[in-house]
This record gives C-alpha cells, sequence and structure tokens, in this order.
C-alpha cells in the first residue's frame, strides 16, 4: 500500500432527496428532529441522528443510519409532500466509501481535482465534484474524507481506490 | 576511468564516496553518485557519444541538461527506454546505454556514408524524390530508417503512474535564484507555495557557478534555504519535476519522475494556481559556423556545469568563442579546473569587458571562428577577422561557445503570453501577460544575481498584493557586471561553408537549408521550421531556434521582431505517456456500470456487453454446445412463447415535480400529457431543438403535477442534461425539480405469454386482471415479500409485467422469480433477443433507425406529432423541415428474396444495386424466429410509397434483393401487449 490510510464500502444510508422552497420543507417535515439547515452552500449540519447536507440551489440531502429509514420516510410522507416540496427515497441510490487515516488527503487528490485544503473545505464542507472522472459527493469527516457516488459506479470507484492507494 | 586527464582531483557537487559501475555502448566505466552519464562519460575521457540524425556525422556532449541537441541514448536492460539526453540520465548500478542512431557504435558507423551523399539529401528532398513507380515501394524501407531508439518492449519500473490534482496560492516554476527566493519571499507570507524544478536537487545556475552568497558558496545559501522551506507546512517543494504546460485559468501540468512515495514510479500534477511567477531562468543557444557539431564543441555553460559541479575537464586545451559578456565567467571556472585556456574569441566590435584577472588570456576582439578541424573530435579551429578576413589556426581539442541567452519564455508563451524581440539583449523576452503570471529572474531577461533576487522579491510581493513592509531581506552578494551582447546570428561564410553549418544540431538543419527554404519560397518562420524541420526534434530547437529567426532575418534584410517567433507547444520536454494516464488503465481504463444482478449474470455465463452509458448488459446467456445464432433464437422465442426475464434496471428514471411539471413534460414530448390519468403511463418522443429524435420512453403519473419518467438507457444523462439545460436557460421561471432515480429503482421484467401466471406465481396484491390493471398503467403493492412498483410496458410486444423494487432488493427479487419461474421453464435473456424482438415489431431503437438525422415523420410516428400543442422542442424545426423537403429516408420494412441471408446493418441501398449514390441503408436485420427467416428494417426514400418494391442491397461482394413491406412484422395491432 502507497498511503497510511483506509479505504473502505460503507453499509446503505437512508437518504433523502429534499428540494424546492426551504420554507415549505421546514414546514412539512417540522416534526422530523432535524439539525438546523446549513447556512453556507456546500456545508453541512448534523445532530446526534440527522446530517443534512446543501448541495445545490433549493437542494438538500437528509442522511441518516438506515435504521432509521422506515421511520423517516413514515414522517416525511413524500407521496403526499405539497407541490412545491419535492422529497425522494435516494438512500439505494447512493454508495458511501470513507477515506479515513493520515493521508486521506493524498487520496482525495488523486481522485478529484477539487480544492480540499481547509481554509477553503471546512470541516463541515459538503460538495459535488468529479471523482475518478464520475460525478461524486466528497463530504469531510473526522479524520478524513466520505465520497458518495451512484450506486451503479460503485465497483468502479473500488477499482479506482484501490489503485490509487496500491 | 581516466581519473587524472578528465576529473579534478576535488571539487564539485558529486560524492566521491560512493563509485557507481555502468556501461555504455558495451564498454564498462566508472563515475560517481551525482553524475549524470554525460559528466561520467566526459570524466572517463569519452567524447564521441552519437551519431547525427540524417548524416550520421560524429557528435558527442553539447549541453549539460535539457537543452542537450547532440547526443540521445536509450537504456537497454532492466531499465528499457526511448530516447532520453545523455544529459538527463543519473548514472546508477546497473545502468546500462547505448547510441541511439548509429550501428555498430559511433565509432564506427555504416550508415555514415550519407555524409558522401550530403549534397543529395538537402533539407525537404523527401518531398521530391521517392514519386516514381509509387511513394508506396519505398514506405517499407523509410519506416524501417524513421526514427533513433526504438520503444521499450516490456515494461520494467517499480510501481505505477499517478496522476493528482493540487491547488496553490502561488506556483513558481524553477528553483534557481530568482525561484527560491521568492519562495521563500512567498511562504513567510503565509501563502500556499509550490516550488517545482527540473533539477535532481534545487538551486538552477547556482549549482554550475562560483558565486558567493552571503559570503558563503552558493550551493551553502541553497541547502540552507531549501532546509528552511521544507520545513514550513506551507510549502510543496518538488524536485525532479518538469513543469510542461501552461493551460487555461492558470493550470499547469508537472510531471514528477522520481517522487517519494512508495509504488509511484512517475506522477503528474494538475495544478491550478492563483499566481504564476515563471523563474525558467534563460538557455545559451549555439553559434553557427562550419563544423560547429564536431565532438568538442561544447555550450559555454555546459562547460561551466562540467567543471564546477561535477569536476569533469571536457578537453585539455580550451578555445571560447563568444558574442556576450558571460563568457568571461566560463574562462575563470575554466582556468581554475586545470584546463589549459588558449584563447578567447570575441566578435564584438567596440567592446572592452575583460575582467582585470583575465588580463592574462589572449583575446581576438573582432573575430569568428570561420570552422573547425577534426572529425571524431575537434583538433583545431580556424578564426577570422571580421574586418580584414585575417585567418588563424588554433591548435584546441574543446572549443566553448556562446550565442547569447534567451529567456525560457516557453511557458509564458503557452499562457498566451506575448513576447517581444528586445534589440539590446538580441532575444526574444516576455511581454504583457494574458493570465495571472510574471517572468521572474533570467526569465524576464535579468542577468546580473543581485537584480535576479531583487527582481523576484518584488514580483512576488506583487503578485501576494503585499506591500514592500512585507520584504524579505536580500542576502549579499558579489558586484557582477552588466551583460553585454552583440547579435551573431551565423558567421559570415561561403555557401560551401553554409552547408556544414548546423543551426539546429539535433535534425542535421545547416545554414544552407534555411536559404533553401527560402530560395523555394518558404520564408515564413512556421514554413521554414517545416520545410527544414529546425526546431522539431526532441530538443525543440532550445539552443537554434533564435539563429534560425535571425538567419531569416539577415536573409530578408530585416529585424528579428518583424520574423517572430514559432508557435512554443507542450510538452516543454518529452512526458512518458503514462504519466499523462495515470491509474487510468487496465480495468479502470473506461468506466463502467454495474447493476446489483451483473455479478449473478457474471456466475450464470452471460456474454456481457457495454450497453450504453457505460452500463455492462448481457447480451446473450450461450450455453454448452450452442452457436451463438443458436442462442439469440432460443432466447428470442422463450419470449414469443413462454416466459423470460431480464434486467431492466439501467433504464434512466427521474422524479419530475412541482407546480410546472405537466408544463415540462408537454414541451419535452411530441405528444399531449395533458390527459393522462393518475396510475398510467404515456409512451413520449423527445426531440433536440433541430427536430430530429432524441430520446423516447414512457413517463408515468403519480399524481397532479408529479410524475417518474423514464429515458433510454444510453440517453438517461443526457436527457437529464437536456432538461436541466432547458428549465436555467429557457424557462427559470417555471418551478420543478428533477431527482435522478435511476439507481434508486431496479426492475426484472417479466415477459411472454405467461408473465401473468407467473405474477400470479410469485404471489402479489395486485389486481393483475387487464380490466384493473391495462397495458400503461402503474400499480404499487407487493410482489412476493417485496414491495414493488409494477408497470405494464412492453418492448418485446408481448405481454410484460416490469417490477420495480429498491434495488438493495433486487438481487432477492431476481432469485425468487428464477426459482419461482422454473415451472414454467423460465430463462433469463439480454440485448441480443431483445434486438430481435424490437425488429419484429418494428419498434425504433436509438443508434439505428433513430440515428441523430431521423425525425418522427421519417419513422411513421406522425400519430405522436401533436396537432394541438401551440410548442413543444424541436416542433417548429420539423415544420420547416416538411415545408422545404417533403422528400426523406423513411422507415421501411425489408423480407430478402434469399430468406437465409442476414445483412450487415448499414448496407447501403443503391438504384439497381449500382454503385452510385445510396437511397437508403439497412438499419437493422435479423432472424425472426416468429417467420423463420431474416427480416430487416430500413430507411429508404421514401419508403413510404414504395410497398412491394423490389430494392438493391450492395453487400461487399455482391447485391442482395429484398421487398420493401410495412415495418412491422409481428402482432401489428398489439393485441398481445395489451392482452
Amino acid at each position: 500500500m502507497g498511503y497510511d490510510v483506509k479505504i473502505q464500502r460503507l453499509e446503505l444510508n437512508a437518504i433523502i432527496d429534499l428540494q424546492g422552497d426551504p420554507k415549505a420543507i421546514k414546514n412539512w417535515i417540522k416534526d422530523v428532529d432535524l439539525p438546523d439547515f446549513p447556512d453556507i452552500p456546500n456545508s453541512s449540519s448534523t445532530n446526534q441522528k440527522f446530517k443534512l447536507y446543501w448541495v445545490g440551489l433549493e437542494h438538500w440531502l437528509l442522511r441518516a443510519e438506515i435504521e432509521l429509514e422506515d421511520r423517516l420516510l413514515e414522517m416525511t410522507n413524500p407521496s403526499a409532500a405539497p407541490i412545491e416540496v419535492s422529497l425522494v427515497q435516494v438512500s439505494d441510490a447512493f454508495k458511501f466509501f470513507e477515506v479515513i487515516g493520515p493521508d486521506a488527503a493524498e487520496i482525495i487528490s488523486i481522485a478529484s481535482p477539487i480544492d480540499h485544503h481547509l481554509s477553503v473545505f471546512p470541516d463541515n464542507g459538503v460538495s459535488y465534484t468529479n471523482i475518478f472522472g464520475i460525478k461524486g459527493l466528497l463530504i469531510r469527516v473526522n479524520n478524513g474524507f466520505e465520497i458518495a457516488v451512484e450506486s451503479s459506479y460503485a465497483d468502479l470507484m473500488a477499482d479506482f481506490l484501490q489503485r490509487a492507494n496500491a | 576511468m581516466s581519473k587524472d586527464l578528465f576529473r579534478q582531483p576535488q571539487g564539485g557537487l558529486i560524492d566521491r564516496s560512493q563509485t557507481i559501475s555502468f556501461q555504455f555502448n558495451g564498454t564498462t566505466y566508472q563515475g560517481y553518485s551525482g553524475d549524470s552519464l554525460a559528466s561520467a562519460l566526459i570524466a572517463n575521457g569519452v567524447f564521441l557519444t552519437a551519431r547525427s540524425f540524417k548524416y550520421h556525422r560524429p557528435r558527442g556532449i553539447v549541453g549539460s541538461g535539457y537543452e542537450e541537441p547532440s547526443s540521445l541514448v536509450e537504456l537497454i536492460g532492466d531499465e528499457e527506454s526511448g530516447n532520453q539526453p545523455i544529459t538527463r540520465v543519473q548514472i546508477r548500478p546497473g545502468l546500462n546505454a547505448r547510441s541511439v542512431n548509429c550501428w555498430p557504435s559511433p565509432n564506427f558507423d555504416l550508415m555514415a556514408v550519407n555524409q558522401y551523399v550530403s549534397k543529395l539529401i538537402p533539407a525537404a528532398f523527401y518531398y521530391k524524390t521517392f514519386k516514381w513507380p509509387n511513394w508506396h515501394f519505398f514506405e517499407p524501407s523509410i519506416r524501417r530508417a524513421a526514427g533513433l531508439a526504438s520503444a521499450p518492449k516490456n515494461i520494467h519500473h517499480q510501481g505505477h503512474y499517478e496522476t493528482r490534482y493540487a491547488h496553490y496560492d502561488i506556483l513558481i516554476v524553477g528553483a534557481g535564484p530568482a525561484g527560491l527566493i521568492a519562495a521563500l519571499q512567498a511562504a513567510r507570507s503565509g501563502a500556499r507555495v509550490m516550488l517545482a524544478d527540473d533539477g535532481l536537487e534545487s538551486g538552477g545556475s547556482l549549482l554550475s557557478q562560483h558565486v558567493k552568497i552571503d559570503g558563503k558558496e552558493a550551493i551553502d545559501w541553497v541547502r540552507e534555504t531549501t532546509a528552511s522551506l521544507d520545513a514550513m507546512d506551507n510549502v510543496t517543494r518538488l524536485t525532479e519535476a518538469t513543469v510542461w504546460a501552461y493551460r487555461e485559468h492558470n493550470l499547469l501540468v508537472i510531471t514528477e519522475r522520481s517522487p517519494a512515495t512508495q509504488n509511484v514510479f512517475q506522477r503528474s500534477w494538475r495544478v491550478r494556481a492563483k499566481q504564476v511567477l515563471i523563474a525558467t531562468g534563460a538557455i545559451e543557444r549555439n553559434l553557427v559556423f562550419a563544423n560547429n557539431d564536431r565532438p568538442g564543441v561544447m555550450m559555454a555553460s555546459a562547460i561551466q556545469s562540467y567543471v564546477n559541479r561535477y569536476a569533469a575537464k571536457p578537453g585539455k586545451r580550451a578555445v571560447l568563442f563568444a558574442n556576450n559578456s558571460s563568457i568571461y565567467a566560463v574562462a575563470r571556472d575554466l582556468r581554475a579546473s586545470g584546463v589549459e585556456l588558449v584563447a578567447i574569441i570575441d566578435s564584438r566590435s567596440n567592446v572592452n569587458d575583460l575582467p582585470e584577472d583575465l588580463q592574462d588570456i589572449q583575446v581576438f576582439r573582432n573575430y569568428v571562428v570561420e570552422q573547425c578541424h577534426g572529425t571524431k573530435r575537434l583538433r583545431a579551429i580556424t578564426i577570422k577577422n571580421t574586418e580584414t578576413a585575417e585567418k588563424t589556426k588554433i591548435d584546441c581539442d574543446l572549443l566553448g561557445i556562446s550565442g547569447g541567452w534567451n529567456p525560457t519564455v516557453h511557458l509564458f508563451s503557452q499562457s498566451r503570453g506575448k513576447v517581444k524581440y528586445d534589440a539590446n539583449l538580441a532575444t526574444f523576452i516576455p511581454g504583457e501577460s494574458v493570465q495571472a503570471c510574471q517572468c521572474i529572474g533570467s526569465a524576464s531577461a535579468i542577468f546580473t544575481l543581485q537584480k535576479v533576487m531583487q527582481d523576484a522579491v518584488q514580483k512576488t510581493l506583487q503578485a501576494l498584493d503585499l506591500d514592500q513592509s512585507n520584504a524579505i531581506l536580500l542576502p549579499q552578494l558579489e558586484p557582477e557586471a552588466e551583460y553585454s551582447i552583440q547579435a551573431l546570428w551565423h558567421v559570415d561564410l561561403n555557401e560551401s561553408l553554409c552547408s556544414k553549418s548546423f543551426i539546429d544540431i539535433q535534425n542535421d538543419v545547416t545554414l544552407s537549408d534555411v536559404h533553401l527554404a527560402m530560395r523555394e519560397g518558404f520564408d515564413a518562420v512556421e514554413h521554414v521550421k517545416r520545410y527544414t524541420t529546425a526546431g522539431m526534434g526532441i530538443d525543440q530547437g532550445k539552443t537554434g531556434n533564435l539563429n534560425v529567426i535571425g538567419a531569416i532575418a539577415l536573409k530578408k534584410g530585416c529585424a528579428p521582431d518583424e520574423i517572430g517567433t514559432t508557435t512554443f507547444r507542450s510538452p516543454f520536454v518529452p512526458i512518458e505517456f503514462g504519466a499523462l494516464t495515470g491509474t487510468r488503465e487496465g480495468s479502470v481504463y473506461l468506466p463502467y456500470r454495474h447493476t446489483s444482478i451483473t455479478q449473478w449474470n457474471k456466475d450464470h455465463g452471460a456474454e456481457m456487453y457495454e450497453a450504453g452509458a457505460r452500463w455492462r448488459r448481457p447480451g446473450y446467456y450461450p450455453r454448452s454446445g450452442e452457436s451463438f445464432q443458436e442462442t439469440v433464437n432460443r432466447e428470442s422465442r422463450v419470449v414469443r412463447e413462454g416466459l423470460a426475464v431480464y434486467d431492466g434496471a439501467p433504464l434512466g428514471k427521474f422524479e419530475i415535480k412541482g407546480p410546472d411539471a405537466l408544463k415540462l413534460i408537454d414541451m419535452l414530448y411530441t405528444n399531449n400529457f395533458d390527459s393522462l390519468k393518475i396510475g398510467m403511463g404515456r409512451y413520449g418522443l423527445m426531440l433536440n431543438e433541430d427536430g430530429i429524435i432524441f430520446d423516447d420512453g414512457v413517463t408515468f403519473k403519480l399524481a397532479e403535477n408529479h410524475y417518474i419518467m423514464s429515458t433510454s438507457t444510453g440517453n438517461a444523462d443526457a436527457v437529464n442534461q437536456h432538461m436541466e439545460f432547458f428549465l436555467q436557460t429557457h424557462r427559470p421561471d417555471w418551478q420543478v425539480k428533477i431527482t435522478t432515480i435511476t439507481t434508486q429503482w431496479a426492475n426484472a421484467t417479466l415477459c411472454g405469454p405467461k408473465a401473468r401466471e407467473m405474477m400470479q406465481a410469485l404471489g402479489t396484491d395486485i389486481d393483475l386482471s387487464n380490466e384493473a390493471f391495462p397495458f400503461m398503467a402503474m400499480r404499487e403493492g407487493k410482489v412476493g415479500d417485496f414491495k414493488a412498483r409494477v408497470c405494464r410496458v412492453s418492448f418485446t410486444g408481448e405481454l410484460s409485467f416490469e417490477i420495480n423494487v429498491r434495488s438493495r432488493d433486487s438481487l432477492a427479487l431476481w432469485e425468487t422469480i428464477m426459482e419461482v419461474g422454473m415451472p414454467f421453464n423460465i430463462s433469463p435473456v439480454g440485448s441480443e433477443s431483445n434486438h430481435v424482438l424490437r425488429v419484429e415489431k418494428g419498434f425504433l431503437s436509438l443508434g439505428h433507425e433513430a440515428d441523430g438525422t431521423t425525425t418522427p415523420f421519417d419513422l411513421g410516428l406522425n400519430w405522436i406529432m401533436s396537432k394541438t400543442k401551440t410548442d413543444y422542442i424541436g416542433k417548429k424545426a420539423n415544420e420547416i423541415r416538411l415545408a422545404e423537403n417533403p422528400s426523406r429516408w423513411q422507415l421501411v420494412g425489408l423480407l430478402p428474396d434469399d430468406p437465409n441471408e442476414l445483412i450487415d446493418e448499414s448496407a447501403p441501398i443503391t438504384p439497381g444495386g449500382r454503385r452510385e449514390a445510396s437511397e437508403g441503408f439497412v438499419t437493422a436485420c435479423v432472424w425472426s424466429v416468429v417467420h423463420n427467416r431474416v427480416i430487416a428494417l430500413a430507411l429508404l426514400e421514401n419508403g413510404q410509397s414504395r410497398m412491394d418494391e423490389t430494392i438493391y442491397i450492395r453487400r461487399k461482394d455482391h447485391v442482395v434483393t429484398a421487398k420493401v413491406t410495412a415495418p412491422c412484422f409481428y402482432d401489428a395491432k398489439g393485441q398481445l401487449l395489451r392482452s
């Protein structure tokens, strides 16, 4: 192995794609104990149960452990949401990888053209970017990063990450 | 090793405690750690190291770095490589190198006969020869003779290539004095700094000169400075790293040849910098006179490098020849090394800047070297007074030449900055920058060390927008004379000597060749370059290009700035292809996508294809003993007569919701969607703005203004872009949100007459009757243990149920289906049989009938073109097209007269089968399991009005006749899929 890093594929997470007017969204899911919506684009907010990623114009991803998925769907009730609120279950559409360790940043430098220096991509940084040529989500976590790609690319991503750390 | 003759007893930056053996042209030599192959050979008294490209003239070592124009080697054995300049190879244990382009050796080369026919092979002779009887007659011989070293056959290096990205506040290219002080200034200001240098260690020109900085040897200052930089977290310092390209928006490309990371052989960086400082120094140029290519003729700065850095002595009896004042520092160092300096030839008139300590050296002012004598080694020169023409012969075995200094402006020029000619310096210098970059030090035509450092600090402050109070203290430096030069593009010679005066040493281009090009009308600098190949070798003319420009200017009687330069192109030095691709090789060379069933398919022997958008899908599932056609026939029959299943997961899927969702759907598709009921779907055709078919698919209505759109597999991403582009640029006022759910939902599609029975066997709470669940409906419920959305769509023309589940459930669903389906003899089928089935039905396929030129009208899809919608994408274009040219290639079916002959897709249809402009082509041809014969689809001019006509299809070596028929061969009314 070339770098001091641990790379592994993570288990499924519960993910809901939230799009629409933020007030309408907050109003619809007011009973869900969410963290405050991030106030800076491409950043996240978290509490004990949930992570909220601001990933685009009127676009967030809500993430939780998979065990909470059914309850989350019940509480958010996507099919009944008002017309200006789009809530879509996308748990299976994402595959997550963690890249953890002292050399995690080296792997990300190989994978992505994004500037992930702490001064630019802070502790709560989240952004879509190009990861080995594939659209992916880069998330800064403690001691490293997480990468999320569309699940069909998971095997390819694992292949690339292994090669980067060969 | 000739230790005593050609190596100084002490000094240099080599490590004399480590002796290294190496081989060159089959002979073993020894050198020291830190030696280049060039310096080690010089120290061993080896001066004949190469043969020239065309004439196979004896050649030696000319330079000391990447500018080396003369000696190329290839490495053999464990480090097998292609062409390498001899000056860029470091000696190491086991090194085995040989000269290229000579056989059997540089000392005796059979191809040296070319010298005797040199008059017959001037520049561009190949444009006028090899014509009769046919140039292909000569081609094999030319190909065998072409090139220098061979490409290596095996990969021996340990580790892999890596590419990576990086961002810095400031990138400094070159770690000579300017680069080092700039890096120190930037780093102490807190900026994120990258310093990249091509050399084995930082220092640049300071490694080859005896100068004092702060009272110490320059090398001590270099090492202290680099140690300070290495101690700072905000600095990345690279050595053996060439910055070889400058792209838009301050993106630069660097290849690091020996990164410290284990298992990484070479690393390429793509660096985005807010500011760039180009500290690439200057390159000394050649002087042009007769036989200036003989072994023993070297660049003066290279001599300085060999005596100072490598403690080697490139000769015993030396003369120096220059048109500028930099020669005197070389003279000083040469004398100090113990080489006898016989004379200095200074071509400048009315200049006397000879330093005090060199007054005892004989200086020939207003003289030039007219020619060299000696063949395999220099033995004498003839010099000539430029005013009186008086000639003198001087014996020598080493001639150091300096034609002046050219700022290394290559990267600056690539950044689109303009260069301009400076008559005082007789060179092109950087002009105005276009991107956020500046040249510093010698790269900006500053040639005294004091001013180099001052310039570097000031420009760094400017780049970082800092004021003077942030300036670091400059070191103490010795006083230096200003640089002075008088242009000498070539020595004035008669034409016979011009033919032996090399202006581009690497490609054997002489002054005569430049004059020949101009006589033949090629007098623009870019034409001279291409006609003569001057500047087109591996060295890219680093030591000779400006002399070419000067020679053209002299001939035309104008100034060099009126001639201009040729385009500076990347890479600055040769780069290995592997360094460009990095990890993108082998299994990841092309991206691939898998479904949850991919592994099951592979485990069950499926032949996997790429099926659009990088998805790997099963083409067919061969069984032992079956031919390809038998397998496809079997799978097709299963669908038509029994029960089959296929993995439809890759189909593009989008959830579309918002108050304006229906408006968007209606704008995207040609048909109306406003009457669509909840729980129902509708087939839609999507056009581009030119009215050409772009995509098709079924869109289901979940609720008011809430839809699920399906697209083709291959076009899913393109449709997504198309929708977003339209919304963001044409209708940003529309409130619509699009969520990609392609991989959220996977599906297994049951198809065949037994599909409904199979659904019942699986167990479901959905009413499967045709009344409750008609064709094109979607129902939610349970199928087996799985929550599912089931859709009645059909791509095969048979009764079908598309069972959509969460992707995490799809493998379990698939395995359940295979188990429950056993009594039905269920079979998985792939894309090959799907293709057969859709041809039988006449369903369009993107890439076949919809080939980027066809409209819905061409394919008989008039029924889907709404007559009531006021607008949709592509509407206007089709109206215009129909009005202007009603004659189009239209979709038809074909029944070949020979029912067993399969016809190639894209085979042209021509009038009478004659070899003339086609009137159509075959878009698909398959063996029909329903009709037990070959059927085809085609696009045919005015096809819809040519039913029952016989047409002619040209195959490779014969013509096939076929009858035109309707483009549907099975269940034209669609009763089966609606059953």
